[in-house]
């Protein structure tokens, strides 16, 4: 069984959770310049690392709240889950994240 | 045990489940009637969301995560940091509704679910044993006890679970849609536990 903390509710299962991809990905103000590559790459192209990762989480059987998760995606491991609008911890030195290729600091926001 | 469709007066028929009862050795349980029920969504922190819950149903609804508190006739769920659940007798429901409407602030919502949920109430020493086996919620005592709820997964159905006492006695809300599934998932574990 995998555990994981919901910021409101504590820990639950898993199976009470869903993921929905890659955290912290502003939408673009400038949307009526920008090419059509450009808007692709926001609307599609998500990075893709092996260690750490951002993700968007939602307690879909529970409180029904989103909130954001620091997970390792070799290891499965979640280091931490935060509210939506909070500081982003930092990436824990220990982590596999040093052998991540991509963006796993979450710098595209 | 199947849902029987004869000899069903019309109070019966206000729940999904006809009033439908269970009883085994060390387990009870009963679908409650109708009870009306008050979806709240705003910003508790704002005191005049506060003060008009207060006036309008004397109940108060900045509690405690995961749980509930119970004020005369109504009881208060803890259901997300901006969101509660409301029962009431069905017979005020819409009064209160009014009520609740005129005093509150904008930015808050207010909706009748009373016919969207039907509550099942469990009983009896084999309640946390036959819960047990379709939600991963820790349902032991020391950390699942009277005055507490939470939303979680039984099988495939979100519900509602809050305990009410430690003998223990729990409800179980559950969307009408779901009601028979749940019902007939509780029945036959029930045989095993």
């Amino acid at each position: 069984m995998f555990i994981i903390q919901c910021p409101w509710c504590g820990d639950r299962d898993q199976t009470e959770f869903s993921c929905h991809g890659e955290a912290h990905i502003a939408r673009p103000k400038n949307t009526e310049s920008m090419t059509d590559e450009q808007w692709g790459d926001y609307v599609f192209f998500r990075s893709n690392p092996k260690g750490m990762h951002r993700e968007r989480w939602v307690h879909a059987h529970g409180c029904r709240r989103w909130f954001n998760a620091l997970r390792d995606t070799a290891t499965d491991e979640i280091f931490a889950t935060y509210k939506v609008g909070e500081t982003p911890p930092e990436i824990p030195e220990s982590s596999s994240a040093n052998t991540s290729t991509g963006n796993a600091s979450g710098d595209r926001s | 045990m199947t849902v029987k469709f004869d000899n069903v007066t019309p109070a019966d028929m206000a729940t999904p489940l006809l009033a439908a009862n269970h009883s085994s050795d060390g387990l009870l349980m009963q679908e409650l009637s109708l009870t009306g029920k008050i979806s709240l969504r705003g910003d508790f922190a704002n005191s005049a969301v506060r003060d008009a819950v207060q006036q309008s149903m004397s109940l108060p609804v900045e509690i405690d995560a995961n749980t509930f508190d119970r004020v005369g006739d109504g009881t208060v769920f803890w259901l997300g940091p901006d969101e509660r659940m409301i029962y009431s007798d069905i017979g005020s429901v819409d009064k209160h509704i009014s009520d609740l409407r005129g005093k509150l602030p904008g930015g808050c919502s207010v909706v009748d679910v009373s016919d969207y949920y039907t509550v099942i109430r469990l009983s009896g020493e084999k309640v946390r044993a036959v819960l047990a086996s379709g939600t991963p919620l820790d349902l032991h005592r020391s950390v699942f006890s009277k005055g507490q709820c939470a939303q979680t997964r039984f099988g495939t159905a979100s519900v509602l679970l809050s305990v009410h006492d430690d003998i223990p006695v729990m409800d179980l809300q559950v969307r009408w849609s779901f009601a028979e599934y749940v019902w007939k998932y509780l029945c036959k574990v029930a045989d095993y536990c």
